[in-house]
């Protein structure tokens, strides 16, 4: 079966395979570069991130996709915002909900201490801050500006049974190799 | 050209097109919402207390209240409203804003009468005695079914720190 495949793509010539692995290539750039674009111009690291737990439901159930913007430095961040985060040497960014902010100035220097809450957690979020009392404006990724119910649960999919994921790959790479137009 | 694959490859693409551009019409029909005054709130006690070391000052405040967010609910892309009673409290350098309580408010719940709640979350301070210009506001954050989160003020009343209380 597979000797089969082979053939075809013999008989397909090396240019072709060229020209399939540049438009494939060409693909995988421009989602990136959206994706980055989007970045630029909402001020953020991660413009897109997919929920993962269920510590803010029922608002944001897993699977979700939400949309995030960083205001500028000089606009501080509101207590009832829903922010995402990311602890120092922990990769999972968090989606809570801000109840406690702090401003002090100092000349024209401002610091904001922030404290957080998941909507379904009991208690806020200080022992997820790996021993500090508060958050630092430097930390907080984005808030969320609006969401899409369930449309990355394919990740989370993806994410549970690795398997998944490097046969959808295969099978891809397939169909492009072969794919004759 | 007329595959199965092509075929379910056409019938995808126009099934998440269209998708896309029904999602984007319903998150524009709810872009703006209506204000109402009805909601309020009345503080039934409010204490300063210091802490047993001496170093902070606990407020404790239990209130009544009606939340009123039926206008929220006019728009049939709310899926729920999340408010927070918020204390707003500013000195020359600093300025602070603490949630004491927050409710999710689900569609059946539209007209919430509140009889003396307790304060969920603590409000604490060095001291209590240097800001002026505190306010207690209601807030809302509306959860859509897709699109924007839309935040607003239900109500906001000026509030006083009073003394701290000697003896509990």
């Amino acid at each position: 079966m597979l000797s089969q495949e082979f053939k075809t793509l013999k008989n397909l010539g090396f240019r072709h395979c060229l020209l399939q692995a540049l438009s494939f290539a060409s693909v995988i750039c421009t989602a990136l570069s959206v994706y980055k674009g989007l970045g630029v111009v909402l001020n953020t690291e991660s413009p897109i991130v997919v929920v993962l737990s269920e510590s803010m439901e029922p608002a944001f159930a897993r699977g979700d996709i939400l949309f995030l913007y960083h205001p500028p430095y000089s606009t501080p961040i509101k207590t009832g915002e829903i922010t995402v985060y990311k602890i120092p040497n922990s990769e999972i960014p968090i989606v809570h909900r801000v109840i406690d902010h702090h401003i002090s100035t100092d000349g024209d220097y401002n610091t904001e201490l922030i404290l957080t809450k998941g909507d379904n957690n009991p208690g806020d979020d200080t022992v997820l801050y790996k021993g500090k009392k508060w958050l630092k404006r430097d930390q907080i990724v984005g808030k969320v500006m609006g969401y899409i119910p369930y449309a990355g649960y394919i990740t989370i999919l993806m994410n549970d049974h690795p398997n998944l994921k490097y046969a959808g790959m295969a099978i891809m790479a397939l169909f492009v190799m072969l794919k004759r137009e | 050209m007329f595959t199965t694959l092509a075929r379910l490859n056409s019938l995808s693409a126009i099934i998440s097109s269209s998708l896309f551009v029904l999602i984007g019409m319903i998150s524009l029909t709810s872009l703006r919402y209506p204000e109402s005054t009805l909601s309020n709130i009345q503080l039934t006690q409010f204490n300063v207390v210091n802490s047993y070391n001496k170093l902070n000052e606990f407020a404790f405040l239990r209130f009544d209240g009606l939340i009123d967010s039926s206008h929220l609910f006019d728009n049939w892309n709310t899926k729920q409203v999340f408010v927070q009673l918020t204390a707003n409290y500013n000195n020359k350098n600093t300025q602070s804003s603490t949630v004491v309580w927050d409710k999710i408010i689900k569609p059946h719940q539209q007209h919430t009468r509140i009889e003396n709640a307790k304060q969920k979350y603590s409000l604490k301070s060095k001291s209590f005695k240097d800001y002026s210009n505190a306010t207690l506001t209601l807030t809302y954050d509306i959860q859509p079914y897709v699109g924007l989160n839309r935040q607003g003020v239900l109500h906001s009343q000026p509030i006083e720190f009073p003394n701290v209380k000697s003896n509990i």
